[in-house]
């Protein structure tokens, strides 16, 4: 099977089978899948630090679901049939866990998320203080985790922390006819 | 029930925006309502279909919220005028 690496701000879908890899800090990714078609894919983003509540920030995600629904639908993928697996949200900084901090914020914004939409949530493996790989077969909808060990989370940081100015994505055009 | 206003995306299940914007167009009802497309799509190619399909505006995501405010009343406005 032909293997692709995302990366945040990233996404991949198809409707053949293929293997869509990705490491996990703080960051969320989603796999969605169509059973019927067999169209799988998943995104990987991160809500931006410390303004999650005013609304804004929720975008970054939102787009990210956006992007990855439009990109299965446009496959021959119904969002009626969509289900959803869940990773990350990772508490790699050496700090406690609070209920406040980057990662709840990014699980309670995905699970709202996926709640309005109405996608079911058939896996979910969120939160802790291990990075993750995370394997997606978009030809059977099965994923795979792999938690790595802290040694990893320093590196993943300074990613993470570099990520959400370069990654914000920028309003849209729009043109009137 | 006739809309004063339609915001739709494109990639949607059964029935694709463009052509939602086009069945509408065919409609004496909406023949003048302002439709504005709200989609991830933001290839120039997609939006001279829909601009030929007939739709009076193209917002790409993300959006802001503002913005679309702006947008519709915009065109609102215009549709009075």
């Amino acid at each position: 099977v032909k293997e692709v690496t995302i990366y945040i701000g990233g996404i991949h879908a198809s409707d053949q089978p293929q293997l869509v890899k990705t490491l996990l800090g703080s960051c969320i990714s989603v796999c969605l899948f169509d059973p019927v078609r067999a169209v799988g894919g998943m995104n990987h983003f991160m809500l931006p630090h410390g303004v999650a509540s005013d609304g804004d920030s929720s975008r970054f995600g939102a787009y990210a679901m956006d992007v990855l629904i439009g990109a299965m639908m446009k496959l021959g993928g119904d969002r009626r049939r969509f289900v959803a697996k869940v990773f990350g949200g990772a508490h790699v900084l050496n700090v406690k866990e609070t209920a406040n901090g980057v990662p709840q914020q990014n699980i309670h914004f995905i699970r709202e998320f996926l709640e309005n939409e109405g996608f079911p949530i058939t896996s979910e493996d969120v939160g802790g203080y291990h990075p993750r790989h995370v394997h997606f077969y978009t030809g059977t909808g099965k994923a795979f985790i792999k938690r790595l060990g802290a040694e990893k989370r320093a590196r993943l940081l300074e990613a993470e922390q570099a990520m959400p100015v370069a990654t914000a994505p920028a309003y849209g055009d729009v043109t009137l006819f | 029930m006739e809309a004063d206003l339609v915001i739709t995306d494109v990639n949607m299940p059964e029935m694709d925006g463009l052509t939602l914007v086009k069945e509408l167009r065919a409609r004496p009802a909406y023949r003048f309502t302002p439709i504005l497309v709200l989609t991830t799509e933001s290839g120039d190619d997609m939006k001279q279909r829909g601009r030929e399909a007939g739709a009076t505006g193209w917002l790409v995501k993300p959006f802001d919220a503002e913005r679309l405010r702006q947008t519709v009343s915009h065109v609102l406005a215009r549709r009075r005028s």
